[in-house]
């Protein structure tokens, strides 16, 4: 909290611009008055001394000279054109602001089911803003991903295992996150494992009925629910926790640890088991125990656990390992916590559950064997624990740690205790095991691993086992002698492995490598003396028990390798390349360490593995500094001398939004600090990527190298700060927002982000996981990422452009007023006389030119949302304030006098010379002008609404051209099943833009290609997750994919035919929704409900009673003598009552018109 | 207790999916717009300019402002306080018959009637008979200085009516053979119906003793009769004397002219004003040359249309013909780059939509 400042007043940089324009107007209503002054002072002076009859003298019979007649006009000239300076423009925005507020809260595209909340606008005033914004800066972990770190794939002993169903069960969760429940009949869709053999099938069922409990609980809500329950516990969602195991793998567990126990049981030496067979276990050993997650059950909560065990430690002293050491100690920590589970459960002869449920001890293990020769065959697949209250918690420091352990649990190694000085590991067959825990070696980022020293219980060996990022463990790696065979398998393990890492970095998982090493007694021993020293030293003992660990971890010999994916929210790589293509740069700052952040960041799009990266890491200021001038230098070698047309070549496709904001802000940049190198004109962001640390970042953010660094930054397209603290997050904010003088945006969910959110100009909150610190300092609270791009691209553009029209239209109007007020005092003697009636002055804000502008503001949309996020390019509108530019104001202005020169002298001339008088003449010329005014509102308004009776479903759908197929289907498509549903129906989802990939049994591109099945599955998850393709594809082909498992035959034959159906081109209505007008559907009036939807004819003049009934909104056109329009919206359902009666009532005028008409033409 | 979720309601409003209709100007709806205008606009402008045209007015200026104006000498002579009346006698000559009604207007130049402070100098309350407003409470402050005089109040109060153009015009028809004869105009009329029955009215309702109502108040400094003698007609005289009525509404600009008189067709045959010699007898008591002001004499006859003035005819010619006009190039332009903005436009959308 202390990284926090107080919240900063915002201010859009609309409203400061307008600001600025408020005050030119005073000017203009100053040099006007002092103009008038100066006039009547000449037209005073010229009558001399003789007194005309029409100058009146004072009340008083004073007779005012000439100047100090001026100065008093001057000031009465004040009170006259103060209409000029807009009041009325600042209500007028409040009211137009909190209607887009309103709106941008009910869209349902930011609606987020899940956790039921919508986008929260925190703050009211500045929704203009998202319209303008240039830069991003994002947290990474809860706002690109959902930290939630989910096990995807493995390779053991060179062995890739693909597992394609857990793919396809993480597809599940998209999918159920993109549909909604669906139908009852859910529970009959399961996705069966279609891959598995026929000796598989088996357990299939078995499986499958073990996860029905779950499955059934599928729908959005369950998970929800599930989550909830399952939130105290860190990283343990359902998603992360089950994992299906790859049915190969999982052969080979089994397979291995029966063997094992087997030997065991002859007492043969373990080393007999095949060696890849020993790699298997080895491998999950490693998971279950190199790592640091605690252990706890909702019955035993985990500090007890702790208490109770706190007596033995690590081996601290050498007579602590010699006394522990002696041979007579095979394993320790018998825990008979369970006995008596195994003594129920084994009457209940259910013995399988039970055999895996009790604890292995040593002293248990004859029992064990009894048991198992009576209960066989032995049935794995049961659940080892019973009922989800038993289930063991894990509660770890990182969340791959716990993604790791429930992946292992999945192959029934799980973990059941963690002490300080032993993990109790449950296996297969071989129950539970316990491993002595000599030394954790813990995670740094310098080494990028972690060991544990354990002694195994089978073996008893002294065994290292190393978990760490790739790069660092595969150097480690022991070099195989290929002169045996072993060295030459060791040597295709690695290369094969080292393979599949690659394949996993590109699919952008988190790659681990699983290393061990079997330790001599005599080996430990000598490296336990350096270690014991090292751990006892006092000083630098840091460094010592690093070099200590270094010496360990040598010569490993590699086991296989984990791909974890930090799951990116939905649609994350969309969104930003989207709104890159919006000429939105997009900073990426983060606490996690450069390679997970790396990773992330190619994972998301937001590096492209084409660009070049800068990498800057230094240790010191001064290699920072030059570091950062071979960077520019680089830069500049590279990018500068090529052409701009060549830079324009490099990116096709895209060539507005690269050229960055080229005028204004660099050049007023460059000039602002002198330091800044010449080459400050049109700057150009090229196609590298920046990725520095966080010390790197703060020596560079120090005043001396600041702007070098923006320099370098700004120049290129991506920027990526790891380990960077969240002062320092704030920091760079403010530096960019300063010094390149653009409008930045934040956006982050933890506590950490907060200072950065409130520096930026508008903060986004992902209302997420990590509390609500970060929506409370935010502007804007979005429950999703994703959100962001209709957020900014949708409404922002709106809010922007709605209400910069409306400014300027305010201006105008009031200029445009006012103006015709001045012309006429040239012919009254610059006296200050108006020949507008008080009250029309009165009224002419206040009412006759209020509310048309309001709705023009709030309902006004230049582009519609579709396209608007088809073409992202658009945005660029607003980052360049084009609808809103310092000319456009002065042009504006000119307008407003010309147009009330016209407005003023077309009466004067037509009525020059007549007997008309002062009131009867300025009447026309006030209606006159207010239709100008009005006409003109209408010409700057975009887009024409109409709302001749709009029900309440008056999603304007053209019926379905395949109303047949939808009436055999059951289920009628016209009807919205869901919220989803109907917002995709008539909007377009959002990701509608993004070219469909291939269909997914043609043969995509896939970095990983697994069996034919999991290929097209995996692809398909991918391409659903990339981009959820327009409804009717989207359908057809998850109709497709889902059709073979269902249940019965007739409904599955039904759906594939839709399916068919709608894959040859049979559209549903959501196709031909982005038409904007739906052809007319004539519907009798008084049907209720959704009748009255299409259009009407426009309502005769009588009936202005919108039926209350039928519509929800109406406005109704009224075109009588009196009224010269009357909208009328009402709202008869729901809480919000939103009426807007417009009566703008020339009937006053016309009368007046019409009166002096006869009276001009002297027939009385 | 089931939470009701937060999710908006799907409904067009809410969603701003409302039906909208988005012009966009394409040579298709705006070249056939030019045309229409231009084609409305031409005509319109015709009528109205043929109407303006066939309006007869003649207009003689006797401001005597010239030695050789017959006014000459009143003009040099006059001022406000003089008592003895100044007669002067214009000759004029009508070239054309006037065949309907014709009205006659005195014109005032560089007369600013909507100055601030003489717009406001009057009292309505006063003006409408209120008795309050004229003798027992005070006039209005607005009539200030001209509210009292000998601490009378002043009936009628106010810039505007001490003001009041009080020359008298007469008219005179010089016969071919010889013979003077002066032409009947009519003093009624001349105001607006709504003024005469619903702003003004006397105190004391229609047919109260006029000068025993204005006892105790006094005459605007300038006049030369109290208000109650302006007209021997009962019903012309007082606060709904027309010519007063007509003055108290301020004219828009300094140069106007109000409605003096009406010269009433008297039978179909006879034209109401033969061409031929005229004298206009002018009775000059309002001073004009301390402002440079012009005094004018009209005459006109009137149309569905007013008075004459050739000038909306003209705006409307010059609208109708420059749309024409632009309609014309622009189908020019239109018609030669067709094919070329076609196939822009075509790669524009290709590009867009890749």
């Amino acid at each position: 909290m202390l990284n926090n400042n107080g919240p900063r007043y915002k201010r859009s940089k609309l409203e400061r611009q307008m600001n600025v324009h408020v005050f030119w107007c005073v000017v203009i209503l100053l040099v006007m008055c002092l103009f008038a002054a100066v006039g009547h002072w000449v037209w005073m002076f010229q009558y001399g001394d003789e007194r005309p009859v029409f100058d009146v003298l004072g009340p008083e019979g004073t007779d005012l000279s000439p100047v100090m007649s001026a100065v008093y006009l001057f000031l009465t000239m004040i009170i006259v054109f103060q209409v000029l300076i807009p009041i009325s423009l600042f209500v007028s925005i409040e009211i137009v602001k909190i209607c887009q507020v309103f709106f941008i809260h009910q869209d349902l595209d930011l609606y987020d089911e899940e956790t039921d909340s919508h986008l929260q606008c925190r703050a009211l005033n500045i929704t203009e803003d998202l319209g303008q914004m240039q830069y991003i800066f994002s947290d990474k972990t809860g706002t690109l991903t959902e930290n939630k770190m989910v096990f995807r794939r493995c390779t053991v002993a060179g062995v890739e295992y693909s597992h394609d169903a857990n793919a396809r069960r993480l597809a599940m969760y998209q999918e159920m996150d993109s549909e909604e429940e669906d139908c009852p009949s859910r529970g009959g869709t399961l996705p069966r494992r279609d891959s598995v053999t026929s000796h598989q099938s088996a357990r299939v069922v078995l499986r499958s009925h073990s996860t029905k409990s779950h499955r059934r609980t599928g729908s959005r809500a369950e998970a929800k629910r599930a989550s909830i329950l399952s939130k105290h516990t860190a990283f343990s969602s359902p998603m992360e926790k089950d994992v299906t195991p790859d049915p190969q793998l999982l052969d080979k567990v089994n397979e291995c640890s029966g063997q094992m126990d087997f030997m065991r049981f002859h007492s043969q030496h373990v080393s007999q088991l095949p060696s890849d067979l020993a790699d298997v276990l080895d491998f999950f050993i490693a998971l279950t125990v190199c790592n640091t997650v605690v252990v706890s059950s909702p019955n035993q909560p985990r500090h007890k656990v702790r208490v109770r065990f706190e007596l033995k430690s690590p081996v601290k002293t050498i007579e602590d390992f010699i006394k522990r050491f002696t041979p007579s100690r095979l394993t320790s920590g018998s825990n008979s916590s369970s006995s008596s589970s195994l003594a129920t459960s084994r009457s209940s002869n259910r013995g399988c559950s039970s055999l895996l449920s009790s604890p292995s001890a040593e002293s248990t293990l004859t029992k064990l064997r009894e048991e198992r020769a009576a209960a066989a065959p032995p049935c794995w697949d049961e659940r080892p624990r019973g009922p989800e209250d038993g289930e063991l918690r894990y509660e770890a420091e990182s969340p791959d740690e716990a993604a790791l352990v429930y992946a292992a649990r999945a192959y029934k190694c799980s973990l059941v205790g963690r002490l300080p000085d032993q993990v109790a590991v449950e296996l297969p067959h071989l129950g539970k095991l316990s491993f002595e825990l000599l030394h954790t070696l813990c995670f740094d980022s310098t080494r990028k691993r972690m060991s544990v020293v354990v002694r195994h219980p089978l073996t008893d060996e002294i065994t290292v086992y190393t978990k760490g990022a790739d790069s660092a463990i595969m150097d480690l790696i022991k070099p195989p002698d290929t002169g045996n065979s072993k060295g030459r398998r060791q040597k295709k393990i690695v290369s094969r492995t080292q393979n599949y890492l690659n394949l996993y970095a590109a699919d952008g998982l988190r790659t681990l490598c699983i290393a061990k090493k079997v330790l001599s007694k005599e080996q430990y021993a000598c490296w336990l003396r350096r270690h014991l020293e090292a751990e006892t030293a006092i000083q630098g003992r840091e460094e010592l028990l690093f070099d200590s660990a270094l010496r360990l971890e040598t010569n490993l010999q590699l086991l296989g390798a984990t791909g974890i994916e930090d799951r990116l929210q939905d649609g994350v790589p969309e969104t930003i390349a989207s709104l890159r293509r919006a000429g939105l740069q997009i900073w990426v700052l983060t606490g996690d360490k450069q390679e997970t952040a790396v990773n992330i960041a190619y994972a998301c799009k937001l590096l492209d593995p084409e660009e070049e990266i800068l990498t800057l890491n230094a240790d010191s200021q001064e290699a920072c500094a030059s570091l950062l001038d071979e960077s520019l230098h680089y830069i500049r070698a590279k990018f500068l001398c090529a052409s701009s047309d060549q830079a324009a070549k490099a990116f096709p496709g895209n060539s507005a939004p690269f050229e960055m904001y080229p005028s204004s802000s660099s050049s007023s940049a460059s000039s602002s600090h002198s330091s800044s190198p010449p080459h400050g004109a049109p700057f150009l962001v090229h196609r590298l990527g920046l990725v520095i640390d966080g010390r790197t970042l703060a020596y560079a953010l120090d005043r001396s190298l600041e702007d070098k660094f923006l320099m370098v930054a700004r120049s290129c397209r991506s920027v990526l700060c790891c380990r960077s603290t969240p002062l320092q997050k704030s920091t760079v904010v403010k530096l960019v927002r300063n010094k390149l003088k653009v409008m930045t945006l934040a956006i982050g969910d933890g506590a950490n982000d907060v200072s950065m959110i409130q520096v930026a100009d508008v903060g986004v909150g992902i209302s997420g996981q990590e509390g609500m610190q970060a929506v409370m300092a935010s502007d804007f609270a979005l429950p999703r990422f994703r959100y962001l791009e209709k957020l900014l691209l949708v409404h922002g553009h709106w809010c922007y452009s709605r209400l910069a029209n409306m400014i300027l239209y305010f201006f105008y109007k009031n200029a445009m007023f006012v103006a015709l007020i001045f012309w006429f005092q040239f012919y009254c003697g610059f006296s200050g006389s108006a020949m507008i009636d008080q009250w029309y002055l009165i009224f002419f804000n206040l009412m006759f030119s209020a509310f048309p502008q309001l709705i023009t503001g709030t309902l006004d949309k230049d582009v519609s949302a579709e396209t608007l996020q088809r073409l992202p390019q658009l945005y660029v509108n607003g980052q360049n304030s084009e609808e809103y530019k310092p000319y456009m104001f002065w042009m504006n202005m000119i307008d407003a006098f010309y147009q009330s020169l016209v407005c003023f002298f077309i009466p004067y001339f037509a009525y020059a010379d007549s007997d008309v008088d002062l009131f009867t003449w300025g009447t026309p010329v006030t209606t006159l002008a207010l239709l100008t005014i009005l006409v003109q509102l209408g010409v700057e308004t975009k887009t024409w609404i109409f709302l001749p009776g709009v029900s309440r479903d008056a999603v304007p759908q053209p019926r379905p051209r395949g109303k047949a197929v939808g009436q055999t289907s059951g289920r009628d498509p016209q009807e919205p099943a869901g919220p989803r549903r109907g917002g995709g129906a008539s909007v377009p989802a959002p990701h509608k833009a993004v070219p469909r990939r291939p269909r997914p049994d043609s043969g995509g591109r896939q970095p990983l290609r697994g069996g034919p099945h999991g290929e097209g599955h995996a692809a398909s998850r991918q391409r659903r997750r990339r981009a959820p393709p327009p409804r009717g594809a989207a359908a057809s082909s998850r109709q497709r994919l889902r059709a073979p498992r269902r249940g019965s035959g007739g409904v599955r034959a039904e759906r594939v035919r839709l399916a068919h159906l709608h894959a040859a081109g049979v559209r549903r209505p959501a196709r031909a929704a982005p038409r904007r007008r739906p052809p007319p559907r004539h519907v009798p009036r008084g049907l209720g409900g959704g009748a009255v939807a299409g259009r009407r004819p426009v309502t005769p003049p009588q009936s202005l009673s919108c039926d209350t009934r039928t519509p929800i909104c109406t406005i109704v056109f009224i075109k009588n003598k009196s009224d010269f329009y009357c909208i009328f919206i009402k709202e008869t359902k729901g809480t919000f009552t939103f009426q807007i009666f417009l009566r703008l009532r020339i009937f006053f005028l016309s009368q007046r018109f019409v009166s002096f008409l006869r009276h001009s033409t002297k027939v009385p | 207790a089931v939470l009701r979720s937060k999710k908006p309601e799907n409904t067009a409003f809410k969603q701003q999916r409302l039906p909208a209709w988005q012009p966009i100007l394409t040579a298709g709806t705006v070249l056939p717009a030019f045309f229409i205008i231009g084609l409305l606009f031409i005509p319109i402008g015709i009528g109205l300019f043929v109407t303006s045209n066939n309006i007869k007015e003649f207009e003689i200026d006797y401001t005597g402002a010239d030695t050789s104006s017959p006014c000459f000498n009143c003009s040099q002579n006059f001022s406000w306080n003089s008592t003895s009346p100044c007669t002067c006698t214009v000759p004029f000559y009508l070239e054309q018959p006037y065949e309907s009604n014709v009205y006659v207007y005195y014109g005032l130049s560089n007369f600013y009637q909507n100055h601030r402070r003489y717009v406001k100098s009057r009292d309505d309350s006063q003006l409408n008979g209120n008795l309050k407003s004229l003798r027992s409470q005070e006039p209005s402050k607005e009539c200030e200085p001209y509210a009292y005089h000998n601490n009378k109040p002043i009936a009628p109060c106010g810039a505007i009516a001490n003001s009041m153009f009080n020359d008298t015009l007469e008219l005179f028809y010089n016969d071919p053979n010889g013979t003077s004869v002066k032409i009947l105009l009519g003093t009624t009329g001349i105001a607006w119906w709504t003024d005469k029955h619903v702003k003004f009215g006397n105190p004391g309702g229609v047919d109260s003793n006029l000068s025993a109502v204005f006892q105790g108040t006094t005459k605007p400094l300038n006049w030369r009769r109290p208000v109650y003698e302006l007209d021997s007609d009962q019903s012309n005289n007082g606060f709904v004397n027309e010519d007063f009525i007509v003055w108290m509404r301020t004219a828009a600009l300094p140069t106007f002219r109000k409605l003096y008189r009406i010269i009433g067709k008297s039978s179909q045959m006879v034209p109401t004003l033969p061409r031929g010699n005229y004298t206009l007898e002018v009775v000059y008591n309002y001073p004009v040359r301390s402002f440079e002001g012009r005094k004018r004499m009209i005459l006109s006859t009137i149309s569905w249309m007013g008075g004459k003035n050739p000038f909306l005819g003209i705006a409307y010619i010059t609208v109708g013909s420059v749309c024409f006009f632009l309609g014309v190039v622009l189908l020019v332009i239109h018609h030669k780059c067709e094919k070329r903005c076609i196939k822009v436009f075509n790669v524009t959308s290709r590009t867009t939509n890749s």
